[in-house]
């Protein structure tokens, strides 16, 4: 088989390369382009942030990665190479419920979703929940897995953790039921945390909290972390790197100091400028005018060219523009800066 | 000149609901989801109402409006230079009133029934209330339509054919369709993207600047509250803890809770810093409220008195309410203080 090469010496400090990944959903109605061209890469220990509104396939690009993007979906073309110690794994190549993508969710990649109940099952206590993934992933001992668990849910700081094991999902708030998803997410010292959303249905306080949890447990177990979210006051406060995603395509990407003190899309650029920004307060918000369209069949353009005004006639909308390195680590998707 | 009577006074505003036990559905005690709150919005100004989800503020907002029965209170409003508590009505009575008050909700799909066309959705509440009939019913749709920025041509088409932004606006019609004073927008743009969270915001401004509106404003989002809001109320666990106009109270804050929300907002850029206030715990059970002051759990300030004695709600500097008995003294940090801006 071919997924596996050796790893090469670029990659020794890379985790994860996505190139050019394209996800499509044949529908009767044509076929959507959720995820049209994604590439990012995450170093070891770093975090790329994922920006976008919704319908920009960030969390298609999520479940293109761990490979469960749900039917009729498919990728269609890219790759997305994990990078071990030893070698280097095409997980685009893998079989969807072969034994190998098995392994590396949970074990090298694991997931949190906006929905706790997504990955938490309500007839199962949370320490049976967590334990069965230790067990499955990390140890057979079934006393050290136990002793994991305590020490997981302490760790998120979930009080009397030798009381909520014995707890289902249900009988938790909802900050604590985020808790023990991350609990059982990490108890397998995930190369990699992919977070979908985690902290946007939270109040501030407690996202606040979950924010400050996720930094502390990314240094205690040197994880690389994935971060989706259409917040860019989270992605200020969490992320190395950002991927601006619009329609299907990443269309800057470049470091989060890049993205906010010289951002170069305009739609990068307007997206900013919309936001309301606490102890900045402008008379009227720069609104970006249109909605997000849906990608069926989309024609060959700009994604953003409808709600560009700096669109050039003849150009924008008859080709879809490059993603092309403009400056050392920073990348847009736009013909104000390219002529590719 | 004296002061211009509010539009809205609300005084000692209760809602308990009823915790029922067992087969006989016996009363085994109360949700003081809204305990004795009291404020007053101007005509044509903005109260934002801010807390934590179970706070209380979609339950004000309605008891405000009577679409539930609050349990004790007075609500009054002015209207042609006369004030009536319509907590004194009877809810035939009441009828007539209503128009002058609507509601905009949260969420734009499943507010709007979807077997309703948008000419329905927005001439309802102008047939309930017999404003328009006829050919003149669907010119003020129309004309309602084009206010808020929908093309007409969509009169007939059903909310699903609608984007999220969309669906907000034909909320913002419907409730507009009465020409009321008065509009309680419970988290309007919460559920929408930033970009066209903008552009309801924007709506909600012009609107404001046209007809005169009053809004009282609930969200989560204090960046938002911020832009919007003239003064700002901040609930926790059915009480009101703090109030003042905007400015005042993202820079002076003198209740710790108001302290600690504006502390956990996300950073605005990349260098800044911001200096958190890690709250302890979750919000009380507004069943089970603990004793004294009901922030004292999580409360970095919080002394002996405050786990006995409530504390008063009092107006601490002109404008400016707090309920926390160390108002006074607290020397507590507003948004200016929290943030270092970036070093440039
Ligand atoms: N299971 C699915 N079937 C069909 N279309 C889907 C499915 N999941 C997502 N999509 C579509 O793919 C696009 C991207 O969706 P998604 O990745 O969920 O966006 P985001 O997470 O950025 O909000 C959207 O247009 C969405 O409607
Ligand atoms: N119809 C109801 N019956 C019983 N309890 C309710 C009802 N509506 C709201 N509550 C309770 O009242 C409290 C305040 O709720 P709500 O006004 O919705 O808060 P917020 O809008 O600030 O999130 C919560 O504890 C909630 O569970
Ligand atoms: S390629 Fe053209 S339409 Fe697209 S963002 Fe750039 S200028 Fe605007
Ligand atoms: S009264 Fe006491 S517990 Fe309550 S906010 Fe003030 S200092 Fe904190
Ligand atoms: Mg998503
Ligand atoms: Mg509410």
């Amino acid at each position: 088989m071919v997924q596996t090469r050796e790893t090469t010496e670029e990659a020794v400090k890379t985790l994860l390369d996505v190139r050019d990944v394209r996800t499509y959903f044949h529908l009767d109605e044509g076929v959507l382009k959720a995820v049209d061209g994604v590439s990012f890469d995450i170093g070891k220990q770093e975090t790329l942030g994922i920006i976008g509104e919704s319908g920009s396939g960030k969390s298609v690009t999520a479940q293109s990665i761990m490979r469960i993007v749900p039917k009729p979906g498919r990728i269609r073309s890219g790759e997305i190479l994990l990078h071990h110690d030893d070698r280097t794994t095409d997980l685009t190549q893998l079989k969807p419920f072969g034994p190998e993508i098995r392994s590396i969710r949970g074990k090298d990649i694991a997931m949190i979703f906006q929905e706790p109940m997504t990955s938490l099952s309500p007839v199962h206590t949370i320490g049976n929940q967590i334990r069965e993934a230790i067990l499955l992933h990390r140890t057979e001992d079934r006393k050290e897995a136990e002793a994991i668990t305590l020490d997981m849910l302490s760790r998120v700081g979930i009080s009397n953790p030798k009381q909520r094991v014995n707890e289902y999902p249900h009988q938790l708030s909802g900050g604590m039921r985020q808790r023990a998803m991350i609990a059982m997410a990490l108890s397998c010292n995930p190369k990699l945390l992919i977070a979908d959303e985690p902290t946007t249905a939270l109040d501030v306080t407690v996202q606040a909290q979950i924010l400050e949890l996720i930094k502390e447990l990314q240094e205690q177990f040197h994880m690389s972390v994935l971060y989706i979210t259409h917040d860019l006051g989270v992605i200020a406060e969490v992320c190395d790197k950002v991927a601006v995603m619009y329609l299907g395509r990443v269309v800057e990407y470049g470091s989060v100091r890049d993205i906010f003190y010289h951002p170069l899309h305009p739609y990068t650029v307007r997206l900013l400028k919309s936001m309301p920004k606490m102890g900045h307060k402008q008379d009227r918000l720069e609104a970006i005018e249109g909605n997000v369209p849906i990608p069926l069949d989309p024609p060959v353009q700009c994604g953003f060219v409808e709600r560009c005004t700096e669109a050039m006639a003849g150009r924008c909308e008859v080709a879809v523009p490059a993603l092309v390195e403009v400056d050392k680590q920073h990348w847009v998707r736009c013909y104000l800066h390219s002529e590719e | 000149m004296p002061e211009a009577t509010p539009l809205l006074r609300v005084e000692h505003l209760k809602k308990y609901f009823p915790i029922e036990k067992g087969f006989l559905r016996r009363v085994a005690g109360h949700v003081k989801a809204v305990d004795d709150v009291s404020f007053f919005l101007d005509e044509g100004e903005t109260l934002g109402l801010v807390g934590e989800s179970g706070s209380g503020k979609t339950t004000v907002g309605r008891c405000v409006l009577r679409a539930i029965e609050p349990t004790e209170g007075k609500i009054e409003l002015r209207l042609d230079d006369r004030t009536t508590d319509l907590m004194a009505l009877e809810r035939k009575e009441l009828r007539p009133l209503r128009r002058n008050a609507q509601m905009i909700f949260q969420d734009p799909y499943s507010s709007l029934d979807p077997r309703m066309t948008v000419l329905d959705i927005i001439s309802e509440p102008i047939k309930v209330h017999r404003m328009a009939s006829g050919a003149e019913l669907e010119d003020r749709v129309k004309h309602l339509m084009e206010v808020v920025g929908l093309e007409v041509k969509y009169l007939r088409r059903y909310p699903h054919a609608f984007s999220g932004g969309q669906r907000q606006r034909i909320g913002i019609a419907r409730a507009l369709a009465t020409n009321p004073k008065l509009i309680v927008a419970d988290e309007p743009v919460s559920a929408l993207d930033v970009s066209i969270q903008a552009q309801i915001l924007n709506l909600l401004q012009d609107l404001q600047n046209e007809f005169g509106l009053t809004y009282l404003f609930i969200a989560h989002d204090l960046g938002v509250v911020e832009h919007i809001a003239n003064r700002v109320a901040v609930m926790y666990v059915g009480r009101l803890v703090e109030l003042a106009p905007t400015e005042e109270l993202y820079a002076n804050p003198r209740h710790p809770y108001t302290e600690a929300l504006l502390s956990a907002v996300p950073k605005t850029e990349p260098d800044e810093e911001r200096e958190r206030i890690v709250l302890k715990g979750e919000i009380a059970n507004p069943a089970h409220p603990p004793s004294g002051c009901y922030f004292h759990p999580r409360c970095n300030y919080a002394q002996d008195r405050c786990r006995e004695e409530t504390p008063l709600w009092r107006e601490v500097s002109p404008g400016h309410f707090a309920a926390c008995h160390f108002s006074e003294e607290l020397e507590l940090r507003g948004v200016g203080e929290i943030t270092t801006p970036p070093a440039t």
